[in-house]
């Protein structure tokens, strides 16, 4: 058993960490819950069977797809109709798709088929049962399925450049899990072993829905080409990852899960510590980061986008990951004692925030041995629980503290309280409004953390050192939700953005790009600053070529080198 | 129908705030409803009832500080005391301080003060008990968040007051294994409700959205076509 390391001093602090550019930095790691996924089906052996498809020529119909667990057995369920090209809505506000989709817990019966046939395309009209884990759906990329189809049709391949514009033949758009609409809790499943690590059946389902984009596709073009027809080459096969379209919706659970949320930092921060600490650096190891930068930026060579902020964030990086190559070519390296903290610490000086983002993925990347254990700490089965017996005294210095950010900011200032955020009636879906033009602050969801941390800082001042909290609370109920996060933040060091989430600046694009990082998407594609595309599992090895050898070596890919 | 224990616990969270509770108190009102659920008792009734009761009833019910420790709750009041207001929040009181202890008197849903002190009982890792005023005899002994006899039965009994506090030795019951369901909702199909009750919590959550206006369809959500 070798001794545990003493991290203390490499792991960075929250404050240093949780500012919302900093977290909007970030990209996926070795773990990122997808990655977490495809070592966990190569650990315990998952068998992925061959689909079993009723589809006619237009790709319409149903299909099935079994992963069996040892015993158990998860069922994805598609079901594919003709849309209307006018109602091809990424917007949650839709009500029909090219495809709908549910991960069934088990074997379904034909009466759980019929009735899933009936309730799944309804998506959020439907209603569900436990034996459902998973709700999705998604819509084609039209241009690029049907040309993907037709030069499969016609013997040849799609275009590469087109394919790696897009990057995805269909793009989900929900995928829901944990109880929405009456499908299983996530109680249901997280102590299951393979499952215990957050998103695992959510993640689960969208790797077998990029396996169907790409089944899907391939049936069509021989429906329509005969013996013409081709599949796809395994290269773009392996390429063509699964879009998504993320917009607000995601924002609130950042938020909302400050426990989770910290428990996800506190791994991605200290398997940072652990690599600046303790990181191995044998030559193998060196070789291995080397072809790792490489491939990265062949990556960013193949990020494409129309935002021009992003954009300009890519050239830099790029720029940025060839300074790199060019220190480590450049400086001495042999017999360093601390190599990867010195890249770490080159990066945090002398890069942008996104660049040093991608040189920790990086780093961390070929320490597999060293940290992946950690992803067994990124769930959470029981928040921490509200304590009413801490006394006033003790409050205090947790607010002054953790929360001096907060305190210290103006609110007589009209552009730190600009924006609220709030739950639109049409098809509840959350938005952040603008306070001085739009009517309904007063519903508005409670991210004014700048304000709450005020209010009580002023009403501990009234009350007695030694009293406890519970007093305060009985007559104080509106501080009950900042007096939880507060204390869930003492044990649970990086649970707050340490940001004002209703300032005028507050980039909510930062929000929803810290989540998909840890769920491992890639190609950030913004389309405003509250909506943005991203590519999932691309480059990853499809169930049905997964090995021991593959599964675990998909970080940022690239087309000609997956 | 049924509902997930996270769609009880998000419909309770939301109605709670949907009556113009803080949402920290709406917060506290879906624990209790998912730590009723997780005890077999109809959690989405208990839920609605309340909710329903304390927009009737209002917050204004008499509380008296009898001394340091002690609270009574209703102290003469003549109209009841609406459960999803008041029991959360004396429940917080129960648990800052050792020694403290509360009298209720016509308590609008005796579930949800049981729910209340099952919570309370969990936070504190003690036992705390319900004791009947008139027959000074424990109505519920909740043992580390557990309560120990059957919630059910509460609902039959005909008391008007009772004191919640710390068990003490002589409130001693010959207690069975703490009664639990075999399998939490979450693993056996999820929360039995009425769908009454369950559109009324939906109704009251409703209330907290906000209308849409063409700015906010435009700039809120920020899509771009």
């Amino acid at each position: 058993m070798t001794a545990p390391i003493d991290i203390s001093s490499f792991r960075r602090p929250p404050a240093e960490v949780m500012g919302l550019k900093q977290i909007g930095s970030i990209y996926p790691t070795r773990l990122s819950f997808m990655r977490v996924l495809l070592r966990t089906a190569i650990s315990r052996g998952w068998v992925f069977e061959p689909a079993q498809t009723d589809w006619d020529e237009h790709g319409f119909g149903r299909a099935i797809y079994r992963v069996r667990d040892g015993g158990r057995i998860y069922c994805l369920v598609a079901f594919t109709q003709y849309l209307d090209p006018a109602l091809r809505n990424d917007r949650v506000i839709a009500e029909a798709w090219d495809a709908a989709f549910v991960l069934f817990d088990g074997e379904p019966s034909e009466a759980d088929l019929e009735r899933l046939a009936a309730s799944v395309p309804l998506q959020e009209a439907g209603r569900f049962t436990a034996s459902e884990l998973v709700l999705s759906r998604a819509n084609k990329s039209v241009r690029i399925f049907e040309h993907a189809v037709e030069r499969l049709s016609r013997g040849e391949q799609p275009d590469l450049g087109f394919l790696l514009r897009t990057g995805y033949l269909m793009r989900t758009t929900a995928v829901y899990g944990n109880g929405k609409f009456g499908v299983a809790d996530r109680a249901k499943v997280e102590r299951r072993p393979g499952m215990m690590a957050p998103f695992q059946v959510e993640f689960l389902t969208v790797l077998l829905i990029r396996q169907f984009t790409v089944d899907l596709a391939e049936h069509v073009a021989r429906a329509r080409g005969g013996d013409r027809a081709v599949g796809f080459d395994p290269e773009a096969r392996r390429f063509i990852g699964i879009g998504n379209s993320t917009g607000l919706g995601m924002a609130p659970f950042l938020f909302n899960h400050p426990a989770l949320i910290s428990r996800w930092f506190m791994a991605r921060e200290t398997a940072l510590a652990r690599v600046r600490a303790a990181g191995d650096q044998s030559e193998e190891t060196l070789l291995r980061f080397r072809k790792l930068l490489e491939r990265t930026c062949r990556h960013f060579d193949q990020w494409i986008v129309d935002d021009v902020a992003q954009t300009a964030k890519i050239a830099q990086v790029k720029s940025e990951l060839s300074q790199l190559a060019d220190w480590l070519d450049t400086e001495d390296r042999g017999g360093r004692p601390l190599l990867w903290n010195e890249i770490s610490e080159h990066a945090e000086q002398a890069f942008s925030l996104d660049g040093r983002q991608v040189v920790f993925s990086l780093v961390i990347e070929p320490q597999g041995a060293l940290v992946d254990d950690l992803a067994e700490a990124m769930s959470l089965e029981r928040a921490p629980k509200l304590d009413p017996s801490m006394r006033v005294s003790v409050l205090k210095d947790i607010l002054q503290r953790d929360y001096a950010w907060a305190l210290s900011v103006d609110l007589d200032d009209p552009a730190v309280r600009a924006k609220f955020w709030y739950v639109s009636e049409e098809k509840r879906e959350p938005r952040l409004g603008d306070r001085h033009h739009e009517a309904g602050s007063e519903k508005e969801m409670p991210f004014d953390i700048v304000v709450t941390a005020q209010s009580l800082s002023r009403a501990l001042k009234q009350e007695d050192e030694g009293a406890d909290i519970g007093l305060l609370l009985m007559e104080r109920p509106d501080l009950i939700h900042v007096v939880s996060r507060i204390q869930t933040g003492a044990v649970e060091a990086y649970a707050e953005i340490r940001d004002n989430l209703i300032g005028a600046d507050c980039l909510p694009l930062d929000m929803l790009r810290c989540k998909l990082a840890f769920f491992g998407a890639l190609k950030y594609d913004p389309l405003s600053d509250r909506w943005l595309r991203i590519t999932l599992f691309q480059g990853a090895p499809h169930p049905d070529e997964l090995t021991a050898d593959n599964a675990d070596d998909w970080l940022f890919p690239y087309l000609g080198g997956v | 129908m049924h509902v997930s224990v996270n769609e009880l616990q998000m419909a309770v969270a939301k109605a709670s705030t949907g009556t113009g509770m803080p949402v920290g108190l709406a917060e506290e009102n879906a624990g209790i409803a998912v730590a009723l659920a997780a005890h077999g008792v109809n959690a989405v009734a208990a839920a609605a009832d309340v909710l329903r009761s304390y927009r009737n009833l209002g917050r204004e019910q008499p509380i008296k500080r009898v001394s340091a420790s002690h609270f009574r709750f209703n102290a003469g009041g003549s109209s009841c005391l609406p459960a999803a207001w008041h029991m959360p929040l004396a429940c917080l009181w129960l648990c800052g301080k050792v020694g403290r202890w509360m009298e209720i008197r016509n308590v609008d849903n005796i579930l949800w003060v049981a729910g209340a002190v099952m919570r309370a009982s969990d936070r504190l890792r003690e036992d705390l008990a319900i004791i009947s005023v008139e027959t000074e005899k424990p109505l519920l002994v909740c043992r580390q968040g557990k309560p120990l006899t059957a919630l059910e039965t509460l609902s039959d009994k005909p008391e008007h007051a009772f004191i919640v506090r710390r068990l003490a030795e002589h409130d001693f019951v010959a207690a069975p294994a703490p009664r639990m369901l075999d399998r939490s909702p979450a693993e056996d199909g999820g929360i039995a409700a009425d769908r009454d009750d369950w559109n009324y919590l939906l109704e009251l959550g409703d209330r907290m959205l906000v209308e849409s206006s063409e700015y906010s369809r435009i700039h809120g959500a920020g899509y771009v076509a």
